[in-house]
């Protein structure tokens, strides 16, 4: 409310989708949540376990963030600021996992 | 406004507000903060294959009128599917996983549904539609209290069933993940609750309503995201 | 003109008290910045005095050992966090706007805000001397040192304290990146920016990223020592070295946030008293740009000898040699800058070329112990300490100096003297010289950091006598600099609005600034933009003196919304009920901020 005035909202044109596709994209990521579950707790999918639930889980996250949260229909900036940072968090992640499972075989060699 | 162009704060060479850039830079550094408490999750977790290190959890058999005993045994007296009493006798006992996947699949699906209600306070508020935003934000801070709700059941029921901060690593790396997430939907209800109160006042919520709940929406969008991550990681994830 | 206060009252010193309390000016934001993180840094220097008179000989006596670890703990907190830091955000504070033909930062009341919280951390740090010890356990706070059995409560108020430091550091980060991405002047396109701004938006973006996963550490030790928790205690089934890469991880990106603003003055003072553009001005930025990207991917670097394994060693030690390659980037291209200009040696110049030289020893000595073998040998000894002296003091400190004498005049419209600033170089050069090259010496004949005291005969006598000379030296040199800023605010305004004849927007403006500015806002055509008009006969637009400029008015939510940041953190230090009063302060804050009127 602090700054009111010159960037009225309305002024720019809306992008996005209607209430109903929003409805629709809530119920598709019900959906697959429910596909999640059933990948996990009902079906034996072994090593393909993992790789299928991060596929999944990263679909619904992007769905969230180009459409619930509009990045999708935003200048290129906003995008490059938030996926360069989720990048930079997931690789260091990746790289402190790697550190740490590291074979212990490899200290008591003393190399 | 005549003047407004030479209003701090308004001047704007990407077009981008300022304030949604810096909710989206903001929220870039939450991706860190999130980051870094699913590591150390992550780090203990492979450390110390769950269940974890010193305490084992199980629900005991009620066998010939023997009493029911669930909770957190040591895992140093379990060998098997036995437990080993401190005087020497055991019992069998059945080990099961803390986490109620059932009950935070349900949790889960509130806090996604308050996403949908989120952006259609949101498109309420960018086209003019005061009450729709009004009943849609109230949704909104509803399924977020209630997802809280269930988050305190949780907790409490690990802590009834011994498991607390100083059980082991996991108890507290999934203590500080979760209660932080948790605290974020907190401070999001906060902030919806102040939108919706300020949205009573005479002059509505002013001319930037829309703008204002959008940028909140941002916020609340990305705990969900959070959150679809934890719940693959934690819950998902088998051991 | 433009003015503001039409009716000024004449100004009684209550009212001027309360109208520094309530700025939201950038410009006074970076003085308030400037001479409280000088003050700090004095306090520093009187911490590092002290201990180099405990190690000037042999079985020195001067303090005791838990005061000497007390010490030097604190001094690098206070250097760091409170002084270099602050200073930078001083410069950023007072410059930016200005640089970028602005006429204020992106959110005045956010500015204020992140200098108060500053203060209240500044103030929780230091406090802890009096108040049942500060922290012992060096700055980065090795677990299980840190845990609550073996550090007392002065671990307490430096993970509050660095808390608070971290959410104010935040809170002028995100203000300073949306300040440079979105209120550049017309034509003024990214690369067009002074290497300056260039370098703050890098730091400001390091400091964005870098501060949540120091922040989570911090979390966690916190609960380790007060909620019982093992994160980092190995009896509890924790892990030490969880601590040491968290720390690190924000702890390399930390050192560039240290560096980078001391960069970008160089690269501001080298070409005006060349008198010639900065040579190879893209490669300046690629360069900054993929220091900020490298320096995330080579924090294991100070953790060679915990047993990381062959390939992590391998890769951290390329990664590492490799963002030397930048930095020689830089280097070259101030050299290149100063090859065939005028130059004019004005204080300013001669701390900035004496910048190139002391930074690049400490980047030497740094690929140096990106070695792993060779760093086996090194850590934890007074190499390490020469190392990273050179780049801060040397490097960070210097630079800063350099800013102060060029950007003076800006900043107060008067001119501080030569000659006493020539003084000032040659004390704070030759003190820092000897003070620190001997370090290098006595690290490599064995002399571990932090240590207490040393025993006669093992060859380290002369040097530590020699290094605590070098530290008497350096500091009557800063003396020199005080006095010198005590003569020069008594004398008259003379510096017009371009002294040194420099090429960006700063200089467009009136000496010191108006509270607005800039008349008009300025039009950007080039890089170097007053060369540029300069050299084609052009002028930058005159103002409109009917013009109402509106400038946001005074504020004191930021001072209180502080205040209960600063309730918040004393609670876990004192009375969980100060906590649980700071909430409605913080919450009254936040409504008095949001509904007040800005317009
Ligand atoms: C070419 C660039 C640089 C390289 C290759 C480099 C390399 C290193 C390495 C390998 C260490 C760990 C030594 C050890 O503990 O055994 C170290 C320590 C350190 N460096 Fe650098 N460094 C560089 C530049 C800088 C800069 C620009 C700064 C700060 C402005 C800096 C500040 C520090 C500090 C403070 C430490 C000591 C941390 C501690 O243990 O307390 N370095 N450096
Ligand atoms: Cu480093």
């Amino acid at each position: 409310m602090s700054h009111g005035g010159s960037h009225a909202p309305h002024a720019q044109e809306q992008h996005g989708l209607t209430p109903r596709q929003y409805i629709g994209l809530g119920l598709a990521l019900t959906v697959i949540t429910i596909v999640e579950l059933g990948a996990s707790l009902w079906v034996d999918l072994g090593d393909l376990l993992i790789p299928v639930l991060i596929v999944l889980s990263a679909v619904k996250f992007i769905a969230v963030v180009a459409f619930f949260m509009h990045l999708y229909y935003e200048p290129q900036l906003l995008t490059r600021v938030f996926v360069g940072s989720f990048v930079l968090a997931t690789g260091v992640l990746i790289a402190l996992l790697a550190l740490f499972w590291t074979d212990i075989t490899d200290l008591l060699n003393g190399v | 406004m005549a003047t407004a162009e030479h209003h701090v704060g308004h001047h704007s060479v990407t077009g981008i507000d300022n304030r949604k850039l810096l909710m989206w830079i903001f929220l870039g550094s939450e991706c860190l903060f999130f980051g870094a408490l699913i590591s150390t999750y992550l780090i203990f977790k492979a450390d110390i294959p769950a269940p974890p290190i010193s305490f084992i959890e199980a629900h005991t058999h009620v066998e010939n009128g023997h009493e029911v005993v669930t909770g957190w045994f040591p895992v140093d007296r379990v060998i098997d599917d036995v437990y080993i009493n401190e005087d020497g006798t055991f019992r069998e006992v059945e080990f099961a996983g803390v986490l109620d996947i059932p009950i935070t699949s349900q949790s889960t699906f509130v806090l996604l549904m308050s996403s949908v209600t989120m952006v259609l306070a949101v498109y309420g508020a960018q086209h003019g539609r005061l009450l729709s935003m009004k009943v849609w934000l109230l949704a909104t801070i509803l399924l977020g209290l209630i997802f809280l709700g269930y988050q305190v059941y949780e907790f409490r029921l690990f802590g009834s069933e011994g498991l607390t901060l100083e059980t082991n690593q996991f108890g507290a790396s999934f203590f500080v993940l979760t209660g932080f997430h948790g605290t974020h939907v907190f401070v999001g209800v906060l902030i919806l609750a102040s939108l919706l109160l300020a949205s009573f006042r005479r002059s509505g919520l002013g001319p930037e309503a829309g703008f204002h709940v959008e940028t909140a929406g941002l916020y609340w969008h990305f705990v969900d995201i959070v959150w679809i991550v934890i719940f693959t990681i934690i819950y998902l994830i088998p051991a | 003109m433009a003015t503001v206060a039409g009716t000024m009252a004449a100004p009684t010193a209550e009212g001027v008290v309360w109208s520094w309390l309530t700025t939201v000016d950038h410009k006074r934001i970076g003085v308030l910045y400037g001479v409280s993180a000088f003050i700090f840094f004095l306090i520093g220097g009187v911490e590092a005095l002290l201990i180099r008179a405990q190690l000037a000989v042999p079985n020195g006596g001067v303090i005791d050992p838990e005061l000497y670890n007390q010490l030097f703990t604190m001094h690098a907190l206070t250097m760091i966090f409170l002084a270099v830091m602050p200073l930078g955000a001083a410069f950023f504070n007072f410059m930016i706007p200005l640089m970028i033909g602005a006429r204020d930062v992106a959110f005045p009341r956010l500015n204020a805000l992140s200098y108060w919280i500053f203060l209240a951390g500044g103030l929780v740090l230091t406090s802890s001397f009096f108040l049942g010890g500060a922290p012992d356990t060096g700055w980065f706070a090795y677990a299980p040192i840190s845990g609550g059995t073996y550090s007392g409560s002065g671990m307490d108020y430096y993970v509050i304290g660095l808390l608070i430091l971290g959410l104010s550091s935040l809170a002028a980060a995100l203000n300073f990146a949306v300040t440079i991405i979105n209120m550049r002047a017309p034509g003024l396109t990214m690369m067009r920016m002074p290497i300056f701004v260039w370098m703050t938006l890098i730091v400001a973006f390091l400091l964005i990223l870098a501060l949540p996963v120091l922040t989570v550490a911090l979390v966690q030790l916190l609960f380790d020592r007060q909620f019982t928790t093992s994160f980092f205690l190995p009896s509890g089934g924790g892990d030490p070295i969880l601590w040491q890469h968290l720390f690190w991880i924000f702890g390399h990106p930390e050192v560039y946030i240290l560096i980078l603003p001391a960069m970008g003055i160089v690269s501001e003072v080298l070409p005006t008293f060349s008198r010639k553009p900065l040579f190879g001005y893209a490669a300046m930025v690629f360069a900054g740009v993929a220091i900020g990207f490298l320096g995330w991917a080579v924090w294991s670097h100070h953790m060679f000898t915990t047993g990381l394994g062959a390939v992590p060693r391998v890769v951290f030690a390329t990664s590492t040699m490799i963002i030397g390659v930048p930095t020689g980037i830089k280097i070259f291209n101030w050299l290149s800058t100063m090859w065939g200009g005028s130059i004019r040696f004005t204080t300013a110049m001669y701390f900035s070329v004496s910048f190139i030289a002391l930074f690049t020893i400490g980047g030497i000595s740094g690929v140096m112990h990106a070695s792993p073998p060779v760093d086996q040998q090194q850590q934890d000894t007074y190499f390490i300490v020469a190392h990273l002296h050179y780049v801060l003091v040397g490097g960070a400190i210097v630079g800063i100096f350099s800013g102060l004498y060029y950007w003076w005049p800006k900043m107060t419209g008067r001119f501080l003297s030569e000659t006493l600033g020539k003084w000032n170089f040659w004390l704070m050069f030759i003190g820092l010289n000897m003070t620190f090259f001997p370090m290098h010496f006595l690290g490599v004949a064995g002399m571990p950091r932090r240590i207490y005291t040393y025993d006669e005969g093992l060859g380290w006598e002369f040097w530590n006598m020699f290094a605590s000379v070098g530290a008497l030296i350096l500091a009557v040199g800063v003396l020199v600099f005080v006095i010198n800023v005590a003569r020069t605010m008594r004398q008259p305004k003379t510096a017009g609005d371009n002294p040194w004849d420099g090429s960006t927007l700063e200089w467009a403006t009136s000496s010191p600034p108006p509270e607005h500015d800039f008349d008009a806002i300025p039009e950007v055509r080039a890089r170097d933009p007053l060369w540029y008009d300069r050299d084609h006969g052009l002028s930058q637009p005159e103002g409109d003196p009917d013009e109402h400029i509106h400038m946001p008015p005074p504020s004191y939510y930021p001072l209180i919304l502080a205040l209960g940041v600063l309730m918040l953190g004393v609670g876990p230090l004192s009375h969980l009920a100060v906590t649980a009063l700071g909430v409605p302060v913080i919450i009254y804050a936040i409504w008095g901020w949001v509904l007040e009127p800005t317009e």
